[in-house]
Parts: structure tokens; sequence; C-alpha cells
């Protein structure tokens, strides 16, 4: 991307200064545009056409809100009319402009009846643009929501501002009659409902459960040229539409509107926080009501936890506030459904403990039925039962939406007040069942400390009759057994008892625990551990060994001739020139690293003459060593390729496995290496990725082979390519660079990189990019660096003859012309962990016990000494 | 599961076209009158849609000048009938306070109250007293019978005759009528109890004989598993 479409929001700093201070003396003019509004605007204008997502959201994200906070902290931003010509007088960014004016509005000011007609009005200009599928840009997922979240916002708002009827004016009530299609319940619903069925978005899904189509994969982006908003915008207004309901109270419908999206599941919802945290509110507040207190438990508990552990990455977030205060409402709701139903087991430890500090005395008064310190005995319970009563309603309350009356009020009769109206009937029906189930805490209490007791002996200790105690038992069940979407019996119960004659007998519910996943994590856990055990034993066994002759053919670092780590003589005087020159900044870094580090190293991989480069397929960025590159690659392929499955080859470098667990994909083996030949398997290799399913990942590794050094000769590359494309599989070397299909792709490919990056680490570091650039930007230091690094490379293949013919000489047992034959630091010696002890014990030489030499540590010095080491451990050693 | 449904079960003989245009066109004032006769229509015809009738709620809700108090009435006794769903709350939800307050949705929300907390005496004492309402809705005995004898079977392995015959409102000969069909197809089995009168043995369910639960959720997919075999090996 050119230099000069990046947008720099701190310029214009000054002259906004003198803006703010000519607002301040003037007053609010909505047709002044200040510069800096002026380029916002052109260059929001110019990345929308040209689909640059990740700019489109970070000029909306941040650079809206810092410039609302510095320019429009309470007026308004400039009228459309006054910024249109700066953006062809484009109609839909018109629309979406306007739609950030009164966004901004509602959150900074109180709107007018006149602004909340004129906003309404905008959404039906925008909403109509998109069903009329004219719209071919690309939005920000967040943006999306935003706009549905906020439709319903200003629905809701609406409906409280027109129940308040006592203090209108006449011209208002005059407005209200004249615009009575504004905020009309009918037609708020009907935009929804026509946004999900016009984007064909539950079918989408359904399709994409049977692999043919994505949207969950690509977060609802679209890379085939198409766009993202009609798809997207139906999406969410399932959780608008679920969302509606609950405030009009209708439960039922709201959750039958969520079921196209699978919440168990990640999904495009979870992809904006906003979205993620008013679908599972709203989804339990729904249940809770449902009396489905299994479900409400679970999910709250799942978001909580997910608050709990991400909050500090919203900090900055616009929306932090709204996230704080709906996790607040969240605990409170947890709180009311483990009070009708406690089962404690299905809270995580953290979500417990903040609850506990949150809510714990409160829940401790709710679940209280008897204290023999208070007075007497019939009294106390009753005052336990109001208290408790109190509680539920402040909980309700406090946590409840904000419930809406859609109706108009009618303007003949005598104007009243009845915006609390519908909160006060929610209210008024919860209580009721808070009501029924009163008697269950007492019963709860003495069914947890029995096996079996008899029905008298029970209705004695409630102070009941038998058959009020049988009545109690059976709300017991009734109450704890809901009845779900399917019709089918969902048991809630967290005391399992039943009645035998007059028997009760309570069966001993052990929990259960869940070992599966628990497993799971310990055994990868566990291979991490041993992995560093075995690394860390080698190393220390090496740096405590006082033997002068000890070895360290161990970890991949190249050493000298003197054994020591090797610094190349052109990186010092590189470090030297940078810390001389004034000029160089310790600047943060863009999130994609030193533009000349990427464009210098991409030349470097690909060649000076490199198609892709000249035809800007190819996107570099400078990720934190190999290893974060392929994390940064696995993540990209997690969340944008369709098929999740890669294939390693066998063995590959411990760590490739865990880059693309952690990313979500399952890990898959090709052959590779030949035990018997110690060279390449490649009847194995084509057999088993001509098997692979179509689309798979395979991890190829450039060159020189880590663990093994055996690479697929020029002709076996070939038919590897060939295979390849023939399977339509997607290749991925280690060595972090793809070349992609065309330019356009290759600016969106960046795009998300970014956005992948952006709250992994934000910058890379700029020491070691500017060393690489320093060397790889100046020929004389480039030849220099190149002359070393093949001086490195001839010691290295030096000693792999060296090494064979000292075998040989020694008339070793077995073929070594591998040693030979494989390239780079390593050699799989093709010893096995008890040799490998054996050269550790008897000659203080140390390696990785999959017998894995690291070429670079010999000499040619050590290497008789190595020689003679192998030698004596295969004859004593089988 | 316990759930006895028997006396709706015959939902498929309505037509579907009220059905296709709550799915297709919910947010529509105009199909409510179509909805009103779907109300009458299930009443007459024995048959239930939860659905139709909460977009008819809230059509009313949306415009309350429309509401009509015998649908309305209808619609609650329905959903009675459809216990132990929530069905007759998620009506509440909708129906505008102050209608609450009328009756005869005084009555039917005391009769809910009384079926809500496993008060069958009261309920079957109050419902005779109301006749006039429920009379209006053929099937309405049965369905509230299947909901006790639902609630009967998470609760009893054994219940005596006495339980029973209070829970389900019928006595003598005609229970004695009653248990032998039970007995005859839904293996209930008659025993004597310790007091000597007579036990009923209710079939066996995962809610009444909990070791039937099945432990179910700790399931671990195979595609997990053979990720840790290179690690094993």
């Amino acid at each position: 991307m050119a230099a000069n479409y990046e947008y720099d929001e701190a310029a214009g700093h000054y002259d906004d200064q003198a803006a703010a201070l000519r607002q301040q003396e003037v007053g609010y003019d909505p047709n002044f545009v200040p510069d800096s509004v002026k380029s916002f605007v052109v260059h929001l204008y110019r990345h929308i056409r040209e689909k640059n997502v990740y700019e489109i959201h970070q000029m909306y994200e941040t650079s809206f809100q810092t410039l609302s906070e510095r320019l429009f902290k309470d007026t308004p931003w400039p009228s459309v009319d006054a910024v249109a010509h700066y953006v062809d007088n484009d109609h839909v960014f018109c629309l979406l402009y306007r739609e950030m004016w009164f966004r901004h509005l509602y959150a900074r000011l109180s709107p007018t009846l006149k602004q909340r007609i004129d906003s309404w009005d905008n959404y039906c200009s925008l909403f109509q643009v998109v069903l009329h599928g004219v719209v071919n840009m690309q939005l920000p997922n967040q943006w999306l929501w935003d706009m549905v979240d906020e439709f319903v916002y200003q629905f809701q708002s609406f409906c409280q501002y027109r129940a308040k009827m006592k203090n209108k004016t006449e011209q208002e009530i005059a407005l209200l009659r004249q615009f009575d299609q504004a905020w009309n319940v009918y037609g708020v619903l009907n935009f929804l409902q026509a946004l999900v069925e016009k984007s064909a978005i539950i079918h989408i899904l359904e399709q994409e459960k049977e692999g043919l189509e994505q949207f969950t994969a690509t977060d609802g982006y679209d890379y085939s040229g198409g766009s993202n908003v009609l798809k997207v915008l139906g999406y969410f207004s399932m959780i608008g539409l679920l969302r509606v309901h609950c405030l009009l109270g209708d439960y039922h419908t709201g959750l039958k509107c969520l079921q196209p999206i699978d919440i168990s599941q990640q999904g495009v919802y979870t992809s904006v926080i906003g979205s993620h945290i008013a679908t599972i509110y709203h989804y339990g507040f729904a249940s809770l009501m449902l009396r489905r207190y299994v479900d409400g438990i679970r999910e709250f508990n799942k978001i909580l936890l997910y608050i709990y552990k991400t909050k500090q990455y919203h900090q900055k977030s616009p929306q932090y506030e709204q996230i704080l205060k709906k996790n607040e409402q969240m605990y409170a709701l947890l709180a009311i459904c483990l009070s009708f139903c406690p089962q404690m087991k299905l809270v995580d430890e953290a979500v417990n403990a903040q609850l506990r500090e949150k809510y714990g005395e409160k829940m401790g008064k709710l679940q209280r039925y008897d204290d023999e310190a208070y007075g007497d005995k019939m009294n106390r319970r009753q005052r336990f039962a109001d208290e408790a009563f109190g509680i539920y309603d402040e909980l309700f309350s406090y946590a409840c939406p904000k419930f809406i009356t859609p109706s108009a009020p009618s303007f003949d009769e005598p104007l009243v007040n009845y915006n609390q109206d519908a909160y006060r009937l929610q209210l008024k029906l919860f209580l009721s069942e808070v009501r029924q189930q009163e008697l269950l805490v007492g019963a709860r209490t003495f069914l947890k400390v029995y096996s079996t007791i008899s029905l008298g002996k029970l209705a004695n200790y409630l102070d009941v009759d038998e058959s009020t105690l049988r009545m109690i038992l059976m709300t017991y069940k009734h109450k704890t057994h809901a009845v779900d979407s399917a019709g089918k019996i969902i048991s809630n119960a967290d005391v399992d008892f039943y009645i035998d004659d007059d028997m009760v007998r309570v069966v001993d519910s052990k929990p259960v625990k869940r070992y599966g996943d628990f497993f799971l994590r310990q055994i990868v856990k566990l291979e991490g551990v041993i992995n560093d055990v075995d690394r860390i034993k080698v190393m220390v066994a090496y740096r405590d060994d006082p033997s002068p002759s000890k070895l360290n053919l161990g970890i991949g670092v190249y050493r000298t001739e003197e054994g020591k780590p090797h610094l190349l003589n052109v990186v010092s005087k590189a470090e030297k020139l940078l810390l001389n020159d004034k000029s160089v900044s310790k600047e943060y870094l863009p999130i994609t690293g030193l533009s000349e580090f990427n464009q210098l190293s991409a030349r470097l991989v690909l060649g000076h003459d490199s198609f892709a480069i000249k035809e800007k397929r190819v996107c570099t960025v400078q990720c934190l060593s190999g290893s974060g590159s392929l994390r940064i690659g696995a993540e990209l392929l997690a969340r944008f390729h369709h098929q999740h499955v890669v294939y390693l080859s066998q063995p590959t470098y411990g760590n490739h496995m865990n880059f693309f667990i952690a990313a979500g994909i399952t890990v898959k083996y090709y052959r590779y290496y030949d035990e018997a030949t110690k060279g390449l398997d490649f009847q194995g290799l084509l057999e088993d990725l001509g098997s692979a399913e179509s689309g798979a990942i395979v991890l190829l590794q450039a060159s020189s082979h880590n663990p093994t050094g055996v690479d697929p000769t020029v002709e076996q590359w070939e038919q590897i390519r060939q295979l390849i494309r023939q399977r339509g599989l997607v290749p991925f070397f280690d060595c972090a660079y793809q070349v992609c299909k065309a330019e356009d792709v290759a600016c969106r490919v960046e795009s998300q990189l970014k956005l992948i990056i952006r709250p992994m680490y934000s910058n890379p570091p700029i020491h070691g990019a500017a060393i690489v650039a320093t060397i790889l930007r100046d020929r004389e230091m480039y030849d220099a660096w190149t002359a070393e690094l093949k001086a490195m490379i001839v010691r290295i293949v030096n000693l792999r003859h060296q090494l064979y013919d000292a075998l040989c000489e020694r008339g070793t047992p077995g073929d070594w012309k591998h040693i030979v034959n494989q390239v780079g630091m390593f050699t799989f010696s093709g010893l096995n962990e008890d040799q490998v002890s054996f050269l550790t014990k008897h000659y203080h030489i140390y390696m990785s016990s999959d017998g894995r030499i690291n070429m670079a540590g010999l000499s040619s010095k050590t290497v008789p000494y190595l020689a003679n080491a192998i030698h004596e451990a295969l004859a004593s050693v089988p | 599961m316990g759930r006895e449904i028997e006396p709706q079960k015959s939902q498929q003989q309505v037509s579907y076209t009220v059905e296709q245009l709550v799915a297709v066109n919910p947010y529509n004032p105009d199909i409510l009158p179509d909805l009103e006769n779907y109300v009458n229509e299930q009443v007459a015809s024995q048959t239930y849609s939860l659905d139709a009738n909460l977009c008819l709620l809230r059509l009313y809700q949306f415009e309350p000048e429309r509401l009509s108090t015998q649908i309305v009435a209808r619609i609650l006794v329905k959903a009675l009938m459809a216990m132990p769903a929530p069905d007759f709350s998620l009506c509440l939800f909708l129906i505008p306070e102050r209608v609450q307050m009328e009756q005869p949705f005084k009555t039917l929300i005391v009769l809910s109250h009384y079926l809500e907390t496993g008060g069958f005496r009261l309920f079957w004492d109050e419902a005779a007293k109301s006749r006039h309402i429920v009379d209006a809705v053929p099937g309405f005995e049965q369905a509230i019978q299947a909901y006790a004898v639902h609630v009967l079977s998470l609760t009893y392995q054994k219940v005596p005759r006495s339980v029973l015959a209070e829970a389900i409102n019928i006595e003598g000969l005609s229970l004695d009528k009653f248990l032998e069909q039970r007995v005859a197809d839904r293996g209930w089995v008659i025993e004597k109890g310790q007091g000597g009168g007579q036990v009923i043995a209710l079939p066996k369910t995962e809610f009444n004989h909990p070791e039937l639960k099945k432990n179910s959720g700790d399931a671990v997919p195979l595609d997990h598993v053979t990720r840790i075999f290179p690690i094993l090996s």
C-alpha cells in the first residue's frame, strides 16, 4: 500500500485545537469541517472503496473515538451535507456517516424527538440500500454489529421516551402523531426479519454444517470479491431479534430467533465482544425465565470466565464500560439461577470466587431456611422468606433488560406515564415464580442430609402436614424438570430422590468429574514438560560435566571450531553502524514490522526477479522469530482456511505440533524419514499426501529438514508440487513465505494478519530487523554476509565428510552415507536412545536422545573423538 | 419421558397455512383475524400451536385495542393443558397487567398456581367452580390428568392409590377402570403398600429411578484422542 494512503490521525492536531477553540467561541456550526475531519472522511471513504477491512476497522474503532473525544465532546459531528462533497456525494457513505453521526449524538447528548425520527429515517434508507443488494463493500464486523445493536437500542430508547407522556409538549405530541411510523414496532421487527431472510443467513449456516459453504471460517468476510454487509447484518439481526423479543417479554420466540446460531461453539457472534455478551446475556435471561436454569448457568459461567480472562484487553475499547456493566448484571443473574438451582459444580473456580465476593452474602440469605439464633421458629422462617423475596426483587431489577411497551399511547385519554408498566409486569411474574418455589429451600436443606427419610418425619421437620409435603416434593420435581424446545424433559435437579409409598429415598449423586478433557490437556502438557526436561537435562549435564573432552551436540546453534557460539562479523559491523547512526529511532514499529526488512527479505527468499513480487502478490510480515512466524501463520490458516487439518512430516521439529494445536487445527502426519535408509521415505510421503483430505494444509520445510537433515531432491520436489496441486492441498513452508494469487488478495491477507498480530503482541521489536535491513540494503555488507555464510556451510560440509571418512576407516558397522547426503546443521545419526546414553556416559558427548547431531557443534579436532565414541557405542550397545 | 401428550396428539390434522403465515410473516397485523380463528380451530380440533398463539398475543401487545378477552382466555386454557411446559407463563409475560387483573384471567392464574405447586386437590375444586371457563375447551380434564401423571411419575416409584386419585380427580369404580387400562397398556403395576392400601408402581424413568440416568457428556471425540498418539509413541 502506498504511503500516502496511510491515515495519520495525529496530523492536524494543532489545527484541531484551533477548531475546538472556535467551537467554544461561536458555538456548534454544523457546516464547519475541521481539517482532521476532512482527512478522516476522505481516508475512510477511500479505504471503504478499496475494501481495506483492517484500516476501516482502525479508523472506525480508534480514530472516530479520538476525534470525538478531541473535537466533539459535547457537540455533534459536522452535518452530512458539509462533508458530502469530500466523498463524491457517495450515497451509501453518507448514510453510514449519518448512522455514526446519530450514534455519537445518542451517546454524548440527548436526542430531540426530531432527531430520533431522522435517525429512524436514516436506518430505513440504509437498510433498504443493503436489502436491495447494491452495497458491495466489506465492513468490519464490529461496525456491522454496532449498527444492529444501536438500531435496537434506539428503538428501546424511543419506546421509553414515548411512554413518558406526562411532560410532553404539545409540539412533541403533534410530532408523535404525525410520524407514527417512526420506530414503530412492526417496522423494527420487519427490518430485522428482512435482513435475516434476504441474507439467507440461516441457509448459509446450514450449508456450512455440511461443508458446502464458508461463513464462520472467514468470520463472515467474503474473500471472493463479494460483500459481507448483508450476510453479516442478517447474522447479527438474529441476535437483534432475540434482544427485541426479550425486551417485549417474549422469551420463547427470542430463543427461537437465535436457534440457527450454535452458541455451544465459537462463531461470528464471538468475533465482536459486544455481540458475544449481548447474545449470552439475553440467552441466559430467557433461559432463566423459561426455568432452564442449567442452560443459563452454563452459558453465564462460560462468558463470565471469558470476560474475567480477557477484560484487560478491552480496557481501551469504547465498549469497556458497557462490558463491565453487563458483567455485573450477569453475575446477578447467575446468582439467581444458582439460588433456584444450586449446582455449583457447573461453575468455574474463578467465576465462583467473583460470585462469592459480589453476591456471597445475598446468596447465603436466599438459601437460608432456618437459623435457631433468631427468635421463634415460624416467625423467623417467615422473615427469612420475606428477606429472600426482597433480594430476588433487587437482583432482578438490577439485572433485567429494559423492558418496553411497544404500543403507541392513546393521545385522547389523559396523558399518563406508562414507561414502567412492562418492567413491573415481568418483575411481578418473576416474583410469583419465586413464591411458588419458596418452600423448596427447606425441603432441599433436609434432603441433602438424609439418604432415607419417611414422609411423616420430614413433614414434621418442615412443620407441614403430609399432604402439603407431597405437594412440596412434587413442586420440587416439576420445577427442576424443564421442558426443552423439542419437548424433552431436562433435569435441572441438584438433589435426586424418589418416593416409594411413604418413604423418601435420596440418591447419592456423587459429583462426576469430567476426566476426558482433563486427560487430554494433561497429556499435551506432559509432552511439553518432558521435552523441556530432556533439553534442560542435556544442557545441565553438559555444563556440570568436568571432563575436558566434553562435547555438546544438542541444541541447534552454530559454533566455531573452538566450540563457542558464533557471531557473524558482518552482524557486529551492522550493529556498530546502527549505534552511530543518529537518524535511527527506536520508535514502535508498525504492526507488520520494518517495511524495508520485509521487502528485502522477501526478495532474498523468493529471488531478485520473482514474478510474485513484481505482481505484488507477496505479503510479508515481520514476526517474533521463526517459531513466532509459524504461530501467526497457523492462526491465519485456522481463521480463514476451511479445512482445519494439517499434515506434518514424521518426524518434525517438536514444536510444530504445538503451533497448530494452539490454533485449533487437527494435526496428522505424513511419512518422511525412512529408518532403514536413513533417507527420505518418498513412497510413503506420496501415499500419505495422496490420501489426505482435500484442502488439508501440508507443512513443508524449505530446506535442511529439522530434525532429520533429509531433503527431497529437485525432481522429488517437483513431484510433491504436482501432487499438492492435484489434490488441492495447501503447502505451508516453514520459513513463513506464502505467495498469493493476486495483488488485492495480498492486501487483504495483510489486513487479516494485522488483526491477528494486534491482540497478540501489537508491534515486533525493531533491533534485529534493523540489523538485517542494514545488511541486506548494503551491497558490500550483503556480499560479506554471503561469504561468511558460505564459509559456515563449507565448514559443516567438511565436517560431514570428515565424520563419514572417520567412521568408514574404523569399519564401524552400518552404512554412513546419509551423513554426507543429509544437509543443514543436523544429522540424524540413527543412534538409538541407549547408544546416545552410552556416548554421554563414557564419552561426555551430549545430544538429544533421538540421535540428532548438531554438526556445527563439531570441529575437525573433535571428529575423531566422536567417531571413536560411535564405533564403541555400536559395538557395545545393540 | 413421563410426559403424556395424548389428549392433544392429533396436531397433524390442522391445515398448515396459518403455521406458514406465522413462520414467514410473523410481524404482520393483517394476520390477526386468521390467528384468532386458528385459536378457535385449535379448541375445536383439540390441536395446539404455541408459536401461533404467542404470535397472536404479540399482535395484541402491539395493538391492545384489538385484544379479545375471549380468545386470550382460550389461549390460556390451552396453555394450561400444555403443562408441564411453561407455556402459561410465556403467555402471561405478553398480556398487559390490567387485563390479568380481570376475570376470567384471575381464576386461570389461580388454577395455574395450583398446578405449578402440585396442589391438585385445590386445583380440581377450583376448576369445578369455574366450569364455564374450562368446559369450553374439549380435552381439558384429560390433559390435566396427563400432567398430573407426569409429575407423579417424576416423583414416585410407588404412589398410594389415594394420592393418585386426588391428583387425577378420579375415584372409586372409575379409578378401577382407569387403572385397569393403564395396567394393560402402560405397564402400571398394582401392589399392596406398607399400610395395607393399594400402591401403584409407575413405569421406570430416569427421573424416578436415577440409576437409569445415562452418564453422558464425558465422551472424548476420536480425533482428539488420535492427536495424542504421536506423543505416546
